[in-house]
C-alpha cells in the first residue's frame, strides 16, 4: 500500500530566496494491485508525486509510507533495494542509444546484480511478452516510437516490480499507439499482482477506462479522486 | 548482497574512459607532468642525500704536506705523532707516487689526461688521511691542532669535510622545501584536474546515472566505473612518467658521469638501483591523486 499523509513538498531555489510548493498537504492511499491514473496539467505536482514514491525526493512535511515503510526514515543504503520494487517507465523512454533493445532491458538486471544466466533466461521472456522479440538486436533509433515505449516498459518490468509507474507513457505516441500502450499498462495491473500508477495529462484517453481510479491534481492539491475517466475529465 | 560481474563493470569503466577521451587525455598529460617533476625533485634529493651521507660517513681529515719531499724518518715520526692525538682512529699515508698511480688507475680509459706527468713531474702532494671518531667538538679540536703551524709545520693545508657536508645539508634542505612546495602545488592541481574530469564525465552521463538510480543501482555500482577511470588515468600517467624519467635520468647520468663519478666529485646514483622506487612512487602517487580527486567529485555530484 502507498499512503500519503498530509504530504507537502516545497522546493527552494539554490539562493533560498524563492520557494515553490509542488505538493500541498496531500493525503491519499493506493492499495496493492490497484491501477490508478494520476492526471493534471503541467506543474500540478504529478512528477513530484512520482519522485516522492521512488524516493528520489523526501517530503518537506507529512509522511509517505510504501509497504509499511516510512520513506523519510528509509536508510540511505536501503534505498537501492527499495527502488528495485518499483519499475519506472519514462515519458521520453530514456533508452540508451548505444545499447540494443536486448541490452537496454538487460541493463536493468545488471544494475541490481543479476547473473548473466538469469538475464539470458528472463530478458527474452519479457521481450516476448511485450511483443518486441523481433527487435531485440535493433538499436532504439531503428525502431518505432511504440516499440521504444514497449522496450522502456520491458526494462521497467524485467525485475518484476511490485509497483509500476508510467510517467506520461503516451506523450510521444500517435493516438492509435497511445491506446495500445495504455491498454497494455492497464492490463498489466488488472491481475492485481502489481500496483500501476499512470501519470498522464491526456484526459481524453482515460475516458476509455471507466473502471479505473483517477486522481486529479491541480496546483499541488488533489482536486478529485474518483473511479472512472469521464468524471475526472470534467474535474480537470 | 548483490553480486556484480567484474568483467562487466571493468568494460563499462574502459568505455567511459575512451568516451571521455579529450578530458581523459588532458588529465593524463597534467598528471604525467606532475609525477615527472615530482620524480625529478625526488631523485635530486636522493642523490644529494647519498652524497651527503658518504661525506658524513667518511669522518676524515685530509692533511696535505708541503711540496718538498720529506725524509723517511720524518714521515715515520709524523705518522707516530698523529696517532697519539686524541680521537684519531687511523692514519693513512699516501705518497706522491701512489697518488699519481691511483689517478692513472681511475682515468685508465682516458690516459691522455695524465700523459704529461711522471715521477719527476708529479703534481700531487704527500697526504695523511686521518680517520677520527667523537663529537663535532672533538673534530673541531683535532682540526685546530692539525692547523697549528707550530705543531705541524709539515702541512700546507688541512681539509675536512664538515664544511662541505654542512653546505650540502643546507642545499638538501633548501631543495627539499622547494620541491616539497612544488610537489604539493602540482599534486593539488592534479587532484583538481581529476575532480574536473570526473565531474565532466558525471555531467555527460547524468541521464544514465538518473536512470540507474531509478532502477535501483547502488552508489557503489554508479561510482565504480568513475573510480576505475580515474585509476586508469593514474596508472597511464605513472607509466608515461616512468618512461620519461628513465630517458631523462639516463641522459643526465651519462652527461654527468665521467668514469663512474661526475668529475670524481659527486656520485650519481644509477637508475638501475632506484627504478623500482621511482615506479612504485609514481604508481602510488598516480593512484592516490586519482582516488582523492574522483572521491571528492563523486561525493559531491552523485547522490543515491
Amino acid at each position: 500500500m502507498i499512503e500519503f499523509k498530509h504530504v507537502t513538498k516545497i522546493y527552494r531555489s539554490s539562493s533560498r530566496d524563492t520557494t515553490v510548493t509542488a505538493l500541498n498537504n496531500i493525503s491519499l492511499s493506493i492499495k496493492d494491485g490497484e491501477v490508478v491514473f494520476i492526471v493534471g496539467d503541467n506543474g500540478s505536482g504529478k512528477t513530484t508525486l512520482m519522485r516522492l514514491i521512488t524516493r528520489m525526493e523526501v517530503p518537506t512535511s507529512g509522511s509517505l509510507t510504501v509497504d509499511g515503510q516510512d520513506l523519510k526514515k528509509l536508510k540511505k543504503r536501503k534505498i537501492p533495494d527499495y527502488r528495485c520494487k518499483i519499475g519506472m517507465d519514462f515519458q521520453d523512454y530514456r533508452l540508451f542509444p548505444k545499447y540494443t533493445v536486448y541490452e537496454n532491458v538487460a541493463f536493468a538486471m545488471r544494475v541490481i546484480g543479476k547473473s548473466s544466466k538469469t538475464i539470458k533466461e528472463t530478458v527474452p521472456r519479457v521481450l516476448s511478452m511485450l511483443d518486441i522479440s523481433a527487435r531485440a538486436n535493433h538499436f532504439p533509433s531503428e525502431i518505432s516510437g511504440g516499440e521504444q515505449q514497449r522496450t522502456a516498459l520491458a526494462r521497467a518490468l524485467v525485475n518484476n516490480p511490485k509497483i509500476l509507474i508510467a510517467d506520461e507513457p503516451t506523450a510521444n505516441l500517435s493516438p492509435e499507439m497511445s491506446r495500445d500502450v495504455m491498454d497494455l499498462l492497464v492490463t498489466l495491473g488488472e491481475n492485481g499482482r502489481r500496483t500501476v500508477l499512470i501519470i498522464t495529462h491526456d484526459v481524453e484517453l482515460i475516458r476509455h477506462y471507466s473502471h479505473v481510479r483517477v486522481i486529479t491534481l491541480a496546483h499541488g492539491k488533489i482536486v478529485s479522486d474518483t473511479v472512472g475517466g469521464a468524471e475526472a475529465t470534467e474535474n480537470a | 548482497m548483490r553480486k556484480y560481474s567484474f568483467s562487466y563493470l571493468m568494460s563499462r569503466s574502459f568505455k567511459g574512459f575512451s568516451r571521455n577521451g579529450l578530458m581523459s587525455l588532458a588529465s593524463v598529460l597534467i598528471l604525467t607532468s606532475c609525477l615527472l617533476i615530482s620524480g625529478c625533485f625526488g631523485l635530486i634529493i636522493y642523490n644529494l642525500y647519498v652524497n651527503l651521507h658518504s661525506l658524513n660517513e667518511l669522518n676524515e681529515i685530509v692533511c696535505i704536506c708541503n711540496y718538498e719531499k720529506l725524509p723517511d724518518e720524518e714521515l715515520d715520526a709524523l705518522n707516530a705523532k698523529l696517532r697519539t692525538l686524541p680521537n684519531v682512529d687511523n692514519v693513512e699515508y699516501t705518497s706522491r707516487e701512489e697518488a699519481l698511480s691511483r689517478m692513472r688507475e681511475k682515468y685508465a680509459k682516458h690516459p691522455q689526461v695524465l700523459d704529461r706527468f711522471n715521477e719527476e713531474n708529479n703534481p700531487f702532494f704527500e697526504v695523511y688521511t686521518i680517520t677520527y671518531s667523537g663529537s663535532d667538538q672533538d673534530a673541531a679540536n683535532l682540526l685546530f691542532t692539525l692547523r697549528n703551524k707550530n705543531e705541524f709545520p709539515q702541512f700546507r693545508t688541512v681539509e675536512d669535510r664538515l664544511e662541505t657536508a654542512a653546505k650540502l645539508e643546507k642545499l638538501k634542505n633548501t631543495v627539499l622545501w622547494i620541491s616539497g612546495g612544488f610537489m604539493a602545488v602540482l599534486l593539488f592541481i592534479s587532484v583538481v584536474i581529476i575532480m574536473n574530469t570526473v565531474r565532466m564525465a558525471i555531467t555527460a552521463r547524468r541521464e544514465e546515472i538518473e536512470i540507474m538510480r531509478y532502477i535501483g543501482a547502488t552508489g557503489w555500482f554508479i561510482s565504480f566505473p568513475f573510480m576505475v577511470e580515474s585509476a586508469i588515468t593514474g596508472l597511464i600517467s605513472a607509466a608515461i612518467a616512468f618512461l620519461l624519467q628513465f630517458i631523462i635520468y639516463g641522459n643526465v647520468e651519462r652527461l654527468l658521469n665521467f668514469d663512474g663519478s661526475a668529475a670524481g666529485v659527486i656520485t650519481i646514483v644509477p637508475f638501475s638501483s632506484v627504478w623500482y622506487f621511482v615506479l612504485a612512487g609514481f604508481i602510488l602517487l598516480g593512484l592516490l591523486t586519482s582516488y582523492v580527486g574522483s572521491k571528492i567529485s563523486l561525493s559531491k555530484y552523485i547522490k543515491v
